[in-house]
């Protein structure tokens, strides 16, 4: 009578498998992580810049001092920001401001913070309220 | 004639050997992978609260930038603050994932610094009030310095 005996221990093609699907694994979680990592960062960054833009057209309106009448505000060329590009426009006596971030990287969204301000001037004294105020 | 085939039973030291160390790096790669994602995850997530706790303090100083001790109050109730000359200057506790410490055990440790300057010009009151927040040694390089200083100025107060 035949007897059918077994392999013993692990053979190598069996072990190169293993081996091959440990190192999928592996490199399938160290991608997962640095996808995920890139993507929050990028979300971060733009959280970050945001605040930045804030702080820049607050500098930018801070800027706006002794004017006698509303037609003379400062101009983007009094304002020299790094890595930033302001533009200003009037509407109906109220006041747009758009800092835009230049592109630091390709593929990077630039980010335009867009300020509508309503500058009032009563007794030489000048005063705004922000009417709009938003990122896009 | 017929060849009886011999099988080995059972590993050789060699094998064995071999095995092991095979073993141990497979080990060693992933541990150190796994521990890799856990420190850069807890990276992630501390940079995602620095971002956004900067945010929220620099909302609440925009909208009400003379309240602003009061409201830092209401929502920290656990900062404690020190008034000095010019500036008063805020410390608000936070774990070491960056999130607001509710408990007396606290890493972290975050300065809010703010001051109001004020400019009298012919009658007319000038306010301007800035927030410098500093966060501490080991976060400074999460967040561009750019973001840590906010000057708001209020024309016309009389």
């Amino acid at each position: 009578m035949k007897k059918l005996k077994s392999n013993q221990g692990i053979t190598l093609p069996f072990t190169v498998v293993v081996m091959f699907f440990v190192a999928l694994l592996i490199a399938a979680l160290v991608g997962y992580v640095s996808l995920s990592y890139q993507l929050s960062t990028r979300q971060i960054r733009l959280a970050e810049h945001k605040i930045i833009l804030e702080n820049k057209m607050y500098d930018y309106i801070k800027n706006i001092d002794d004017i006698g009448d509303l037609n003379s505000f400062p101009s983007e060329a009094d304002f020299t920001p790094f890595k930033y590009y302001i533009q200003v426009f009037k509407n109906e006596g109220n006041l747009i401001i758009l800092i835009i971030e230049l592109k630091e990287q390709i593929n990077y969204p630039n980010v335009v913070l867009k300020a509508e301000l309503e500058f009032t001037l009563e007794n030489g004294i000048i005063s705004y309220q922000i009417k709009k105020w938003g990122f896009n | 004639m017929k060849i009886a085939k011999e099988y080995k039973r059972g590993f050789t030291l060699t094998e064995v050997i071999v095995s092991i160390a095979i073993v141990s790096i497979v080990i060693l790669a992933v541990s150190s992978t796994f521990l890799s994602i856990r420190r850069i995850e807890k990276q992630k997530i501390a940079r995602e609260n620095i971002v956004s706790e900067i945010r929220n303090i620099y909302n609440i100083f925009s909208s009400e930038p003379d309240d602003f001790h009061d409201l830092i109050q209401g929502i920290y109730p656990k900062n404690t603050f020190i008034e000095e000359e010019n500036e008063t200057i805020f410390f608000i506790t936070y774990n070491s994932l960056f999130q607001p410490s509710e408990t007396d055990y606290y890493t972290y440790t975050m300065k809010c610094k703010y001051s109001i300057e004020e400019d009298e010009q012919e009658e007319h009151l000038t306010l301007e009030y800035t927030l410098v927040i500093e966060l501490p040694d080991k976060f400074q390089s999460y967040i561009k310095e750019e973001a840590l200083t906010r000057t708001i100025k209020v024309w016309g107060q009389s």
